[in-house]
């Protein structure tokens, strides 16, 4: 089971994520296209710089914690999940403030004092 | 030499640490290749939008309130990676600067967080396609005033 410790750690940050897209609409995952298009270009840039890394040993992954598959520059496989988990991460959450900034979206916990300030410009109308 | 043989993007990206290692190396300094590496990440970050493509996302309340909760959670799944009881990763400590604020986190750790977080944020709104949905100006064609760009 230790070899699943950098997955699993991955996976709850992705799970944990997960409601933003629903609860604030972040419309991420929705957008996969999108999501495909942006991602693409960090994920090359940082697979290659953390393969240099390796490389020239300015870290190493431990190999029992990670589960042993390896991806060409010697990299974990975890190391790709984890480019490309964690900006998604980082893009749900900019979404979501996004949405509640914007207006878009009424944060949860004003959601009561924004449908009766809604109420009361529909009864002015 | 070409220790990374895959791809013509490696073998570029490793000439070029070859050649900074040569010039750095020969001056003799306690040169710390990951203080480097995360120190010119953050610079080509920040050129990147300053100067480049300029999206004003530093500008957007919503990019500075994920970076702050972004950096909240980056402590906790960093200081998981990096905990020196059990670490997925390991750092060589000649080559980071040795300083580990908090739960073991090299203080590179989040130069690099800083520099990946706000470079796939930085794609992620270039490939809006509609009109500047991130500017709060209602003006359509994005002239919203004076701080836009000289």
């Amino acid at each position: 089971m230790a070899h699943l410790q950098y997955f699993a750690l991955l996976g709850g940050c992705l799970l944990l994520t997960l409601p933003l897209e629903f609860l604030f609409q972040a419309r991420v995952y929705r957008r996969i296209g999108r999501l495909v298009r942006a991602m693409a270009a960090p994920l090359l840039i940082f697979w290659m710089i953390d393969s240099v890394a390796l490389v020239r040993h300015l870290w190493t992954y431990s190999r029992r914690y990670t589960v042993g598959l390896v991806v060409p520059h010697k990299l974990p496989i975890e190391e790709i999940a984890f480019f490309v988990a964690i900006p998604i991460c980082a893009i749900l959450t900019f979404e979501a403030a996004n949405a509640v900034y914007s207006g878009r979206v009424v944060a949860p916990w004003r959601r009561d004092k924004g449908r009766r300030r809604y109420e009361g410009r529909h009864v002015r109308r | 030499m070409f220790a990374v043989r895959f791809g013509p993007a490696a073998i570029v990206a490793d000439l070029l640490f070859g050649i900074y290692r040569r010039t750095l190396g020969s001056l003799d300094l306690d040169v710390r290749d990951y203080t480097v590496l995360a120190i010119a990440m953050c610079v080509a970050v920040l050129v990147l939008e300053l100067r480049i493509w300029r999206t004003g996302l530093f500008r957007l309340r919503a990019y500075r309130v994920t970076m702050m909760i972004c950096l909240g959670f980056m402590v906790l799944v960093n200081g998981w990676l990096t905990k020196l009881s059990a670490p997925i990763v390991a750092y060589t400590p000649r080559e980071f600067s040795g300083w580990r604020p908090i739960w073991d986190v090299p203080l590179e750790d989040f130069a690099f967080g800083f520099a990946m977080l706000t470079f796939s944020l930085l794609c992620w709104v270039r490939t809006e396609t509609r009109r500047t949905p991130f500017s709060r100006s209602s003006n359509p064609d994005g002239s919203d005033g004076a701080d836009e760009r000289p």
